[in-house]
């Protein structure tokens, strides 16, 4: 008799339950992630080059053989490398191959779950933002869709660096040295490390979407001061910051709608922390196609050459990736850049290369955003950050900051770190 | 005096050659990162624009105050891990001030047996001993037990919730030195809990078990004293000025350890509404004394008894000496304050961040004296205090400058602060000014300004506070100029502090016709 029920009960809802199933499995079947820089036939065009060029330096000789896979700018900083405070021997970078970025297991399970289930309103906001996690648009064909995949890069869910970051006067050969670390740790699109994809909304009950603990190092004034900052999951809500400046013992909020003032007096903007630091929603975006360019992708910091002074260190390593070409601009009235051109790793969703007009349309600045593949705490690949330069051509500038990984994706990096509490702990 | 200009001369720059250290860090880290040691050296000069004719008698030159200052601290971590962590911290100061040294009339109008303790650092506990504490954290809850300085408040030149610990300023100021030199620990136990109650709730404890420590004065004579010229009425007269004489009867008639003087503090941080606040119970006694009108005249007789002499004598008769005086002069009184603090950023204010502060001192002593004139004091009485201040926060972007090589995008920081505060039941004869009243005033107001600006790429610094009590008249301003030296260690300093004073008793002399040119020189390790 219960046979005769159990074998009803198959007969009549698993081709039921397998037809509801469909529509998954399909959208599943179908997210191809991750979409490698090149199509075969691409790649195999560029191995050619390589044989070339591979184990090549490029300096101030050689740069226009390679100046088609590189932004304009920094073109014009190998040929006037004595602006920027070169070495007798000037300076110069090599050229690898080309090799797929690494991301995480969990990366990419997460975006074969979550890409499918992705809801966009009229104007491409993505609705379910809170639920998701992943690349929500393995395929992207707008600008729009580019920036959530960059937002969504949750840079390994926890992380711990330490970046040396001197700021550079060239004209003077001089650096003044800024070194911080920094605790970051997702709320939500948690690929890698638990709870996956979110804080339950009982252990998350402010909302934190991202928070970030900066302990100042140098320069010595600031030595042991630190800043917290919050950002929320409603992109309406203001982020909060609070910094603990030491010498005073004061715990100050400090307002986070100044977002175009100059971080410590570097060249980069608080907006311009991880090339962008802001939400999604004060851009217009315009994706203008894909571009060949030479990025720094798997580039270990630590070996790079670099007297006082000098604004580009020798011995990165480029290679050749086919970047998204993303056209940002902003949609605060007077804004302090007319627009940024954004030149996004198809892997990673890292924006590898940054332009910056000024409000006259003046070409500014540039930013490159170096990586490296490093394992995390679960024994994974994860092509993560190593270094960021900055250079400023309307006032002769240039900045440098070595960042060196100390923990990824470790489960001890918890929400009590990132509290106002924490902030006056004795260090 | 050449003598001694040359050797100070050399000990200064030994100081400077001596400070080229060969370390690259603002940290120096040893046994593995356990201990952690930093600190900095810094020379720091007054030259006085300014100067009475009356003055002028007791400075051989302007050079009114050369100070030469180290801090050493040092953190040692017995243990941390995803639990908690136990640490031990101690800090160490020490300076020197060589003015005396060079300028003989500033040295003779020191009162000796002060100059000693002025010069350098006192007593290891009072003096060189910052802080000295064990901090122990598990989880939610925090201990720190042993000499500690404690800040509750976020504004500056005014503490209106800061009200733990007292200050020292002879030879600092708040809002410009850091409180390692400013404020003196206290010997307590500490004690933090955030709990998981709704509004980020968080409590504080604070037991002192006796450790009394009041205020210390600037002495007689001295750069942050009162000009000795207003308190030595009597030529010839008697070694030490009247303040001075009145400041050595304060100090010894204030109360050492006991248990009688226990403090106790406690505090509770939230956050709701999106408003940071805190609520605060302070009970102890009062940093300054009121004076018994039953000792006060008699007391102060025996000075003015031994001018007149001097006099009539022609010579120096001194009082007796102040130990010699058996009955107390001075009461360091009992007494609670509530208190409290919030910031929030305020968008439809300009997308500022406003800061509020208050504070109820509930029978605060305070002494009476005809016409509140503290040099007929006649009685002492209690009073309860509501004080406030209010401060707006913004970053300012300023036309063509902002945006100019100068300024490199770097937005002017500027704060503007409204202090007020009530005496209630007020009386003439309250003796107020100590508390920047007008005598008879039961109000006292004042605006603070801060500005900072960073300039060149962080080459250089530029920061103006200044003050305005507007019953009294008094005012400082204080532009300053900030250089920081490629590098990681060395900056420079210069800058000007400009005074007006409103009245003119010896009291108020601490800062009238003393506007000065500042010089200073760190090295950060």
């Amino acid at each position: 008799m219960i046979q005769k029920v159990l074998r009803h009960a198959v007969k009549s809802w698993v081709p039921v339950l397998l037809l509801l199933a469909l529509p998954l499995l399909a959208g599943a079947a179908e997210v191809q992630f991750p979409v490698p820089s090149y199509t075969p036939e691409e790649l195999a065009k560029v191995r050619e080059w390589e044989k070339t060029w591979v184990g090549k330096k490029v300096d101030a000789k050689n740069i226009d053989q390679v100046a088609q896979f590189l932004p304009e700018g920094f073109v014009s900083i190998f040929k006037n490398q004595d602006r920027w405070a070169a070495p007798p021997d000037g300076f110069s970078f090599l050229i690898s191959a080309y090799k797929p970025a690494g991301v995480t297991p969990g990366m990419i399970e997460a975006t074969k779950k979550w890409a499918p289930l992705v809801k966009t309103d009229a104007n491409g906001k993505i609705t379910n933002y809170a639920e998701i996690a992943g690349v929500p648009f393995p395929s992207p064909k707008t600008g729009l869709e580019v920036a959530y995949n960059y937002e969504c890069n949750t840079r390994g869910d926890t992380y711990h660096s330490r970046w040396v970051s001197p700021v550079i006067n060239p004209r003077t050969h001089a650096d003044r040295l800024a070194e911080q670390e920094f605790t970051e740790m997702f709320f939500f699109h948690r690929v890698d490390v638990d709870p996956k994809p979110a804080y339950a909304e009982k252990d998350n009950s402010k909302g934190y979407f991202r928070t970030e603990l900066m302990h100042m190092w140098y320069p010595p004034e600031m030595l042991n001061s630190r800043l917290l900052q919050i950002r929320y999951i409603d992109d309406q809500k203001d982020d909060d910051s609070y910094l603990y400046y030491k010498q005073f013992r004061r715990i100050r909020r400090i307002s986070t709608s100044e977002r175009t003032n100059a971080i410590d007096g570097t060249d980069q903007i608080y907006d311009d922390a991880y090339q962008w630091d802001s939400h999604v929603r004060y851009n217009t975006y315009k994706l203008l196609g894909r571009k060949d360019l030479l990025v720094p992708r798997h580039t270990d910091c630590t070996k790079v050459v670099r007297v006082e002074g000098q604004g580009f260190p020798s011995n990165l390593n480029f290679e050749r990736c086919n970047v998204y070409v993303v056209e940002a601009t902003s949609t605060v009235k007077g804004y302090i850049y007319s627009k940024r051109m954004w030149y996004v790793d198809p892997e990673t969703y890292f924006i590898t290369w940054q332009e910056m007009w000024d409000k006259n349309g003046k070409y500014w600045k540039i930013m490159e955003q170096i990586t490296n593949d490093e394992k995390n705490a679960n024994g994974d690949m994860r092509n993560f950050f190593s270094g960021l330069l900055i250079f400023d051509f309307i006032r002769d500038h240039a900045g440098w900051s070595n960042q060196l990984l100390k923990e990824l994706s470790v489960p001890t990096i918890k929400p009590d770190i990132f509290t106002t509490n924490n902030l006056q702990k004795t260090y | 005096m050449k003598k001694r200009t040359l050797l100070a001369a050399v000990l200064s720059l030994s100081v400077y050659f001596f400070s080229f250290l060969p370390s690259a860090h603002a940290i120096e880290e040893f046994y593995d990162g356990k201990l952690k040691i930093n600190g900095f050296v810094r020379e720091a000069v007054m030259i006085r624009t300014q100067m009475k004719d009356e003055d002028k008698q007791y400075h051989s030159n302007s050079v009114n105050y050369d100070i030469t200052t180290g801090l050493l601290e040092a953190l040692y971590t017995f243990k941390e891990d995803e639990n908690g962590a136990l640490r031990a911290y101690a800090g160490f100061k020490y300076w020197w001030e060589k003015a005396p040294m060079f300028d003989d009339q500033l040295h003779k109008s020191i009162y000796k047996t002060e100059r000693k303790d002025y010069v350098r650092a006192r007593s290891f506990d009072d003096d060189v001993l910052t802080e000295a504490y064990i901090d122990y954290n598990n989880g939610p809850l925090q201990i720190k037990a042993g000499k500690q300085i404690v800040i509750w408040g976020q504004l500056d030149i005014q503490r209106v919730a800061d009200v733990v610990n007292p200050l020292d300023i002879r030879k600092g100021v708040p809002g410009v030195d850091t409180w390692e030199e400013v404020k003196r620990g206290i010997w307590m136990i500490r004690s933090i809990y955030k709990s998981q109650l709704p509004g980020d709730l968080q409590f504080e404890g604070i037991v002192n078990p006796g450790d009394y420590k009041g205020i210390e004065l600037p002495y007689d004579g001295t750069y942050y004293g009162p000009e000795h010229s207003a308190t030595y009425p009597f030529k010839p007269g008697p070694a030490m000025g009247i303040f001075s004489y009145q400041s050595q009867k304060w100090r010894q008639d204030m109360p050492g350890f006991s248990l009688k003087n226990y403090e106790l503090g406690f505090r509770m941080t939230g956050y709701t509404y999106n408003i940071d606040w805190t609520l605060l119970y302070w009970n102890a006694r009062d940093d300054a004394p009121v004076a018994d009108p039953k000792q006060i005249t008699p007391f102060t007789l025996k000075y003015i008894s031994a001018g007149i002499f001097s006099e009539i004598l022609n010579r120096e008769i001194n009082p007796p000496p102040t130990k010699s005086y058996g009955p107390r002069v001075y009461y360091f009184k009992r007494y609670t304050t509530f208190g409290g603090t919030a910031q929030t950023p305020v968008k439809p204010l300009w997308d500022s961040i406003w800061r509020f502060e208050w504070y109820l001192e509930k029978n605060r002593p305070m002494n009476q004296a005809t016409n509140g004139d503290k040099q007929s004091t006649n009685g002492w009485t209690r009073r309860n205090i509501l004080g406030g201040a209010i401060a707006c926060s913004k970053s300012l972007w300023i036309p063509f400058f902002t945006d100019s090589i100068l300024a490199n995008s770097a937005l002017t920081d500027v704060t503007l602060t409204f202090f007020h505060e009530k005496i209630f039941h007020m009386e003439k004869d309250l003796v107020v000014d100590d508390r920047n009243h007008r005598a008879g005033n039961s109000n006292a107001d004042q605006i603070i300004l801060f500005v900072q600006q960073n300039l060149l790429q962080s080459s250089f610094m530029f920061i103006f506070t200044g003050n305005y009590f507007y019953h009294i008249d008094k005012w400082m301003a204080v532009p300053s100029l900030t250089y920081m030296f490629p590098g990681k260690h060395w900056r420079g300093d210069v800058g000007y502090i400009a005074y007006g004073v409103g009245r003119h008793n010896y009291i108020d002399r601490t800062t009238d016709s003393k506007d000065s040119l500042f010089l200073r020189m760190r090295y950060e390790f």
